[in-house]
């Protein structure tokens, strides 16, 4: 079956195709509505073949386990690519509705999109650190091109540091990829979690964990460094800014969720070292990215700082490390996907219409858009957690597990965090859509159509809101699968791997010393 | 050879780490250039330079047993993956100097606080 390599494949075809004709916009946007509308059912279709059948993986050209390429898909990568998929979706039908400057759009901006598409996909569904590695890197040079699109002057400024502080992070996971190979002989993830559980609590091990602690946590904007985010992220064009913000950083997330649960959670470093360090940084980030939020004055600067506030929940519920505490950060990631991506989209309706989402400039827009009105009002309660909304159940599942594990600061930080996040999206409401009718451009042209485009995404919202309880299912199946990693081992490596897993449970130190020394 | 390799990297790291921290784009260019040469020496030190003492290629009538003595090609892979990589970024990023120096006459990271205030 290689049906795996279709979310890979699929986007990065329609890529090439529209290179073929860069110059006719019409069929540059045919060939991207063709892949962008396929890709959310292929993927719907394979979460539900993957919930049925279990974790599926492709080896690339047949090579044993150890040596060759692995694309491996389990539920958590199968839902990851799902959203991914919805949010391009969503985001082409808000590009053809006007969004893009008939210019910007032209000039390469499905190509990139697309191509950013075949990164993101490919980071959730590959078993090898090497080639994580390289989708990481087809995702920053498409998002390079995006972020520095329309060649302004504060753009181009903002995309030299962002590139450099990639590059930066990228030597890092380059180092940990080239370490984790001398020291463990292979890149196949599930191979080096098999290794290490043989070889036992080593510095090795931990100091791996650590560097791609650093790497991940940086794309994922943790709570040291997490700078660079608020500034890059409102200079993409407008179109894609939504799933810059709700894919990108989930990336990272979705890394870490991996990492820390198949291969660094060796209990003795798990829990002296690698638990409090999660926990601290999940709480800094929370505290910190909602305390930037309430700082700024702009639309877009302001949701940029939530990304990184709410990115600490998902860390919370890693930290923690229960499978209910999974099982709730992966809802949390569902949910922060498709809100922030549909407020993103209210801001860049905000943008198109009004000519800026300053919000000292414009103000009282509920007069002239009702209906956006709407659904700002609709995703900033959900994004701040009020009950029937689909924010409320991520967050009350990591705060009741927070609290019967016993980290009662950390749950006391993230209430604190939901609370001062309605008070920064009320910010919001007040300044922009409440008070007296005030523009900076009266006669700037009008496009209602990106509106409707937006209603999709909050409709995708309500719909997570509704069938909260059957993805609250899926998402303890995705963390169960996590958490017990024999059928993630067992897909890549075969019984060998879930042996080697028992064997070294019953505790034989000669295999590990024997194993070590193995190129 | 260790050792050899181990003060290259260093260097090739430590200057890289100077330049980034420069004020001057092109400085911080040449930073990245070095940071990424670092990595690949790293990774061909990680690779085993004790037993590496013939290319990868066995003859058609080898009965294998230079088989513990050949290099291992994973890491070539490897590096040669990271260079056109990093090949690639280094271009887009001088064609962003080159703009923004075209175009912007910008040469410089902004004091603090001079993002914010022109937004």
């Amino acid at each position: 079956m290689n049906a795996p390599l279709l979310p890979i494949l699929l986007p990065l075809v329609g890529a090439i195709f529209c290179l073929f004709g860069w110059k006719s916009l019409g069929y540059q946007r045919v060939i991207s509505g063709i892949v962008s509308i396929a890709l959310p059912i292929i993927a719907i279709c394979q979460l539900f073949f993957i919930r049925a059948e279990g974790v599926q993986v492709v080896r690339m050209g047949m090579w044993p386990d150890v040596f060759g390429i692995v694309v491996t898909v389990d539920l958590l990568g199968a839902i990851m690519i799902c959203l991914s998929a919805i949010t391009q979706c969503v985001s082409w039908f808000y590009i053809v509705a006007g969004a893009a400057k008939p210019d910007e759009e032209r000039f390469l901006l499905h190509p990139l999109f697309l191509l950013l598409g075949t990164g993101v996909a490919w980071a959730f569904s590959t078993g090898d650190i090497f080639n994580l590695f390289v989708s990481f890197e087809i995702i920053l040079i498409a998002s390079y091109a995006l972020i520095s699109h329309s060649n302004e002057k504060t753009q181009l400024r903002e995309a030299f540091k962002f590139v450099v502080l990639n590059v930066v992070s990228s030597a890092v996971f380059l180092l940990s990829a080239g370490f984790a190979y001398g020291m463990f002989g292979t890149l196949n993830m599930a191979e080096v979690a098999v290794r290490i559980a043989q070889a036992g609590p080593t510095p090795e091990a931990t100091l791996l964990g650590t560097l791609l602690l650093f790497v991940f946590g940086f794309k994922a904007a943790l709570f040291p460094m997490f700078y660079w985010l608020p500034h890059s992220y409102p200079k993409a064009p407008i179109g894609v800014v939504a799933y810059f913000s709700g894919i990108l950083t989930k990336v990272g997330v979705y890394c870490l969720y991996r990492i820390f649960t198949l291969i660094f959670r060796d209990p003795v470093a798990m829990s002296e070292w690698f638990q409090p360090l999660i926990l601290a940084i999940g709480g800094g980030t929370m505290l910190v990215g909602v305390l930037g939020a309430l700082s700024q004055m702009t639309f877009r600067r302001i949701l940029s700082f939530h990304i990184i506030s709410q990115i600490g929940y998902m860390i919370f519920g890693l930290g923690v490390f229960t499978p209910f505490a999974l099982a709730a950060g992966i809802f949390y990631i569902i949910h922060h996907i498709i809100v922030k991506a549909s407020l993103f989209l209210v801001a860049g309706c905000v943008v198109v219409n009004e000519g800026t989402d300053n919000l000292k400039k414009v103000s009282g827009l509920l007069k002239v858009y009702p209906g956006l009105a709407v659904l700002f009002l609709l995703s900033a309660l959900s994004l701040a957690g009020i009950p029937p909304l689909s924010g409320f159940y991520g967050k009350y599942g990591l705060i009741v597990e927070g609290l019967s594990e016993r980290h009662y600061i950390y749950v006391a930080i993230s209430v604190a965090t939901g609370l001062l996040t309605l008070a920064s999206m009320m910010k919001i409401w007040r300044l922009g859509f409440w008070g007296e009718l005030e523009r900076v451009d009266e006669s700037h042209p009008k496009n209602t159509k990106v509106i409707y485009a937006t209603g999709l995404l909050v409709a995708v919202s309500l719909f997570v809101a509704v069938f909260s309880g059957w993805l609250f299912k899926l998402t303890t199946e995705a963390a169960d699968q996590l958490f017990s990693r024999d059928a993630y081992i067992e897909a890549v490596l075969g019984e060998r791997g879930v042996e080697a897993l028992r064997s070294q449970t019953a505790s034989s130190k000669e295999v590990a010393t024997g194993d070590s020394a193995w190129y | 050879m260790n050792l050899l390799a181990s003060i290259l990297v260093a260097v090739l790291f430590g200057s890289g780490i100077y330049l980034i921290l420069k004020k001057n784009f092109f400085e911080v260019l040449l930073g990245t250039i070095l940071l990424s040469n670092g990595v690949n020496v790293f990774i061909i030190a990680m690779s085993g330079w004790r037993r590496a003492q013939l290319p990868p290629i066995l003859p058609g009538e080898s009965d294998y047993s230079e088989l513990a003595q050949i290099a291992d090609p994973l890491p070539q892979a490897l590096i040669l993956t990271a260079i056109v990589i990093s090949f690639g970024v280094t271009a887009f990023l001088v064609i962003l100097l080159a703009r923004g120096f075209d175009e912007h006459d910008c040469m410089d990271f902004p004091e603090q606080g001079a993002t914010e205030a022109e937004d």
